[in-house]
């Protein structure tokens, strides 16, 4: 018996999405039998998940709160991975975004209502943005491992973050002597800052609004601008851009400046519009599901649009799962960390055919 | 307040070299898988799920040693993973590492959450001790150097003993040149997946190994934000650092861990902000990476040449 | 270093078949590399296997090396039927290969490259390794230092690292695949020397290669190969080039050109003491001066790896010039961005086509405006204007005969002869003044082949100049004006075809002669 593997040229669409979605499932498999194995029933914790997070108008207004920032990242993170420039600092981003934001709450509470939120999402897309320069520019002018930069960054993010909340910004009239969850944390931002949201949900409108218009610019730069049209040839053929006289240096900046501000709008809209203040606990971890999510959706707007639909819907029914079913927080981490594995795998089916032949 | 110096750099010194070990062990397989080449990103999920492990088997066997080798069972168990994905079916390393992170760190997160916040007993850990009577006696030198736990000692060995492997022996020319070129070994009749997984398994083991100190000598005690220290990360970029020599990854983590245990230091005596003190090892990070890559640069050294390029016998 | 093949090597007769193949077929994705090809090789016999590129002979002899395996068929050594599943296998069975592209670390010195394959010793094996090589040399004449590094030595040394590793394991079977390519004439011969030694000690070799010539200089038999069949095998003293030419090709082969005389204009391109380094930071361009002028095509001979490729990425502005001047219709255009010189009316066919050429997975009309995106008429304000691009992309297909389902398919579809069109369409299309071609043919069947050369002569016939680099003597000569001949960074002699012979060309890339004249 022999296995004989051959390379596929032109794999179609629908073997693409076939052997992703399959990827899903046998995660999912894999996981449930991780969950068997500490003793709860998988079949009561996948419909826990799947039935709040999709079934019940609460439910699926939390996959859409989730989805947002989601989305906002993944599409970033996409345009960027496909370049092959690896941000997975994208939560660092997402961070600088809501300390920018914060910045602007407090310090511009005189201005108008749509003023001052526009403002606020605007300072979160900036902050996101210059934050991703330093990692592109090393790696355009030294070759230096943007896997890592962008990380660190994230760590320095995350330390800024604790320091601010522990110190200058932190809070000390609390409401009527109460500390978040034994946290320090900073103000609470005026109402005239929060972003509205659609009544009964989290959903906040003027972000999703935001958000789509994003979407629509991402695509027509990616498609239809010279400057897309440079990213396209960078990620496919960078030796081939070199020739041409396409700067590497400058597609990546670019690509970079909107992943980032990208994330840094998704971070501003948590905190504008749902957290409404700073905590050591703020991050959410969109940073690094988005990860998951661009690898998934890729460049396809339908395929981003799915993905993260699914994967805000896992982490809405993922948080019911730490408190109803006392799992610790990183285990969302160990589902990410195992469907990515899947679809990883996946991928070698996408490239190659595999056939059993008997001798 | 009194402030002594001598007691003050002595104590940078042991904290540092101390805090240096998980690094320079996990670092240590990582030149080895990469040397292969096999790029593992998962190193900080394979150290704090060998963490995870040991700290586990200690607290119930009571027994570090025993915790170290289960650590380290772990840590090739979960790398065998990434292994075959970067081997056999020929995935996107950068991914796969990554989700091998996340698994990781998921992983050590849902096994150690019952024994949050406890302690581990003095038996169950890697004790520093002096290495001869009196050893810690002599000033300066005495309890930095001559009284470390032995895992300390074990790594500087270990580093001496995998460069001389490395460089000097022909296991280490065909290491080499697996990672070199990959075609070349193959047409001469080396196994060239046997050599990457070996390699691979071997960094996970030493991360693993890595986790273990880091838990049973150095932090003793489960927290959530032990998963949050990216130790991990800080030794990868200490592998491109050192150029993906042993000797030099020595230099590497003991460099980054005094500049630590200044930090400690500085908190301790100076009163400054905690916070920004623990972002400074992962700004040292980006620095010392731009370091590394001017003097690349310079000397036109680089990554052995097949790093995360999957071989393919015979694919053009 | 007792291997049991070469003990049995040591009593083998002449004559005896060392190798036989039947009906191998092998099939890569689009393409019958192999279709029922049978091949024998005895011992004492120096055996050419002959094709063009892409007849398959590469592919049949991965295969009897273990790197391929044949989808049916048979391989017997030595009269025993055996699988050979990996280059140890054939290792084992007295085996050895030296590839067209060494299979060298380039890093590591020549001793850990040969220990690599085999020692006794865990340590590192120098001692062992050194004496080994001296017997070597005594033996074939194989001379190489052991501590030198491979990126240090030159093409020949290097394939003598290459043959060494081969006997070192105790090959009595030895293949060499297309050897001479990076050869000069002179070590050529030396190379002969060698390989017939070896044919007296009873050693079976088989020679890959698609020079005629070669044929006659050092084979008793030959196999030639098309399109993945094998055609005849004859003894070498019973057939004649033009035979063997018409069962390479399937038909009649011109064997000259026809070229018009035309008319020289002034100078498009003036290279002036150009200097520039390598990857490694080593001297590559070492002063070199030329024009090349409307209407003339001006060709770089030389083995590569003498400065052609640093050359080129000079003048079309991939790499820096440390020293010198480059000139494009009186302008200096040195060290100008890649950009700003294709603007100033040079084209450029790259030498790897599929790695700097294209843009594998964007359609070919994407890929034709690969030069132009950012001007008018493709760009409109902020936006590509892609109604304008196919429009242009439909007249190209048609004018330059690229087949294709259609422009949008992907251009990594396409057949290498049609990419090569594709990339012509696209360097042509805006009328360039210069074209700087490197190695366009390369790989190419004769169709594709034949349909290149016609364009840089039509071109040449619009008073385009055009500097040709190619490796292929023979193309280099019939379709030049002029010839340069490159050697360790310098030009050594400018000549006309028609005024010097092969002889002396070969000497000039070997660096044993230098012209104090020029042709102009």
């Amino acid at each position: 018996m022999r296995i004989i593997v051959r390379k596929r040229v032109a794999p179609s669409k629908k073997l693409v999405i076939g052997i992703r979605v399959g990827s899903i499932l046998l995660g999912l498999l894999v996981i449930a039998v991780v969950f068997w194995a500490r003793g709860l029933n998988p079949l009561e914790v996948y419909y826990a998940i799947f039935y709040n997070a999709f079934v019940t108008p609460l439910g699926l207004a939390e996959t859409l709160v989730n989805m947002i920032p989601l989305l906002l990242i993944s599409v970033g993170l996409a345009m960027a991975f496909n370049m092959k420039f690896w941000n997975i600092g994208a939560e660092g981003q997402f961070l600088l975004g809501a300390m920018a934001a914060f910045w602007v709450a407090m310090n511009f509470q005189n201005l108008p209502k749509p003023v001052l939120i526009s403002l606020i999402l605007i300072a979160g897309f900036l902050a996101g943005a210059i934050w991703a320069i330093p990692p592109a520019l090393l790696r355009a002018k030294l070759n230096v491992n943007e896997v890592i930069t962008t990380l660190m960054m994230y760590y320095i993010a995350y330390y800024i973050l604790q320091h601010m909340v522990h110190g200058p910004w932190m809070a000390h009239e609390e409401w009527g002597g109460l500390q978040w969850g034994g946290y320090a944390h900073s103000a609470i931002i005026a109402e005239k800052a929060w972003i509205p949201q659609i009544s009964g949900t989290r959903i906040c409108w003027p972000t999703l609004i935001v958000s789509i218009v994003s979407l629509i610019a991402v695509y027509a730069i990616w498609y239809k601008t010279p400057v897309g049209y440079e990213m396209r040839v960078v990620g496919d053929n960078p030796e081939a851009a070199r020739c041409a006289g396409i700067s590497y240096a400058k597609t990546v900046l670019v690509a970079m400046l909107i992943s980032g501000g990208l994330a840094g709008i998704a971070g501003a809209n948590e905190l504008a519009g749902i957290q409404h203040k700073l905590l050591p606990t703020f991050p959410r971890g969109y940073g690094f599901t988005g990860i998951i999510t661009a690898w998934l959706g890729g460049m396809s707007l339908p395929g981003q649009i799915l993905a993260n639909f699914f994967f805000g819907g896992l982490m809405a029914g993922g948080d019911y799962l730490v408190i109803i079913f006392k799992l610790p927080s990183f285990t969302v981490q160990m589902f990410n960390g195992a469907l990515l594995f899947f679809v990883v795998m996946g991928e070698f089916l996408v490239n190659y055919r595999v056939r059993i032949v008997r001798r | 307040m009194e402030v002594n110096v001598v007691e003050i750099i002595e104590n940078i010194i042991r904290v540092g070299l101390k805090v240096s070990t998980p690094l320079l062990l996990a670092s240590l397989g990582e030149i080895y898988a990469e040397r292969s080449g096999i790029l593992n990103l998962g190193v900080e999920g394979m150290m704090m799920a060998g963490g995870a492990a040991a700290f586990l088997t200690a607290l119930w066997t009571g027994n570090p040693w025993v915790g170290v080798l289960v650590a380290m069972v772990v840590g090739a168990a979960i790398s065998l993973v990434h292994a075959v994905i970067s081997i056999h079916l020929r995935g996107n390393q950068v991914v796969s590492g990554l989700a091998l992170t996340m698994f990781g760190l998921g992983l050590a997160s849902v096994m150690a959450r019952d024994y949050i916040g406890t302690p581990l007993p003095t038996k169950a850990r890697l004790v520093a001790k002096p290495i001869f009577e009196g050893a810690d006696k002599i000033p300066v030198v005495g309890r930095a150097l001559l009284a470390q736990d032995p895992l300390f000692y074990i790594s500087l060995g270990l580093a001496v003993l995998l460069w001389f492997v490395l460089f000097k022996t022909r296991i280490g020319v065909i290491i080499r040149s697996v990672g070199e070129n990959p075609a070349a070994a193959d047409a001469l009749g080396v196994n060239v997946y046997a050599v990457r997984y070996a390699c691979t398994l071997f960094g996970g083991a030493m991360a693993g190994l890595g986790g273990a100190h880091l838990m049973l000598a150095i932090i003793a005690n489960w927290t959530e934000t032990v998963l949050l220290m990216g130790k991990g990360w800080i030794a990868i970029a200490l592998v491109i650092f050192a150029l993906w020599s042993p000797l030099r990854a020595i230099f590497g983590a003991y460099f980054f861990g005094i500049v630590e245990g200044i930090g400690y230091s500085l908190q301790l005596h100076l009163g400054m902000s905690e916070w920004l003190l623990s972002a400074v090892p992962y700004a040292l990070t980006i620095l010392i990476l731009v370091a590394g890559a001017t003097e690349r640069m310079r000397r036109k050294m680089g990554a052995p040449a097949a790093l995360g390029v999957p071989y393919v016998r015979g694919e053009k | 270093m007792a291997s049991e093949s070469a003990a049995v090597a040591g009593a083998a007769r002449q004559g005896e078949i060392l190798v036989r193949m039947v009906g191998i077929v092998k099939r890569f994705p689009g393409v019958l590399a192999n279709d029922h090809v049978d091949f024998e090789l005895r011992a004492g016999e120096i055996h050419a296997l002959l094709g063009e590129n892409g007849a398959g002979k590469t592919t049949l002899m991965n295969i009897l090396y273990g790197i391929y395996h044949a989808d049916e068929g048979e391989i017997y050594v030595r009269g025993k039927r055996v699988e050979i599943r990996s280059p140890r296998d054939a290792m084992k069975l007295g085996i050895g290969m030296v590839h067209q592209h060494f299979m060298l670390v380039d890093r590591h010195t020549v001793a850990e490259n040969i220990a690599l394959g085999y020692a006794k010793s865990i340590l590192n094996p120098l001692k062992e390794v050194k004496e080994r090589l001296r017997e070597f040399a005594e033996k074939y004449g194989l001379e190489v230092d052991p501590d030198a590094y491979i990126w240090q030595l030159s093409a020949g040394e290097q394939q003598r690292v290459e043959i060494i590793k081969a006997l070192y394991r105790g090959a009595d079977i030895l293949i060499l695949d297309e050897p001479t390519s990076v050869l000069t004439p002179q070590e050529t011969r030396e190379l002969f020397k060698i390989l017939k030694k070896m044919r007296e000690e009873g050693k079976g070799v088989i020679f890959i290669t698609h020079k005629l010539d070669e044929v006659f200089q050092v084979a008793d038999r030959v196999t030639v190969m098309r399109r993945g069949k094998v055609v005849g095998t004859l003894l070498a003293s019973q057939t004649t080039k033009e035979e063997l030419a018409r069962m390479m090709v399937g038909r009649e082969v011109l064997f000259r050109l026809q070229k018009e005389h035309i008319e020289r204009g002034k100078p498009v391109l003036e290279v002036e003491n150009l200097h520039a380094l390598n990857d490694r930071g080593l001297p590559a361009v070492r002063g070199v001066t030329f024009k090349v002028r409307e209407g003339e095509i001006f060709g770089i001979a030389g083995v590569a790896g003498n400065g052609q490729r640093e050359l080129v990425e000079v003048i079309v502005g991939l790499r820096k010039a440390t020293a010198g001047r480059v000139i494009i219709d009186g302008v200096d255009m040195t060290n100008k961005s890649p950009r700003e010189i294709a603007e100033r009316g040079v084209a450029h066919i790259p030498e790897e086509r599929l790695r700097h050429g294209i843009v594998p997975n964007l359609s070919v009309a994407e890929n034709l405006i690969l030069k132009d995106y950012f001007k008018k008429p493709y760009r409109k304000g902020l936006l590509i204007d892609y109604s304008k691009v196919l429009e242009d992309a439909d007249r190209l297909i048609n004018r330059f005969d690229i087949i294709t389902p259609s422009p949008f398919t992907p251009a990594k579809l396409l057949s290498g002869g049609n990419i090569q069109r594709l990339i012509c369409a696209r360097e042509l299309a805006k009328e360039p003044r210069l074209i700087v071609a490197a190695h366009p043919t390369y790989g190419l069947d004769v169709g594709a082949t034949e349909y290149i050369r016609r364009i840089l002569l039509e071109q040449r016939k619009k008073g385009v100049a055009i500097l040709l680099i190619s490796e292929d003597l023979e193309e280099i000569l019939q379709l030049s004006d002029r010839v340069a001949v490159m050697f360790n960074g310098e030009i050594v002699g400018v000549v006309r075809p028609e005024e010097t012979t092969v002889e002396e060309i070969g000497l000039m890339m070997a660096g044993a002669k230098r012209l104090t004249s020029q042709a102009a």
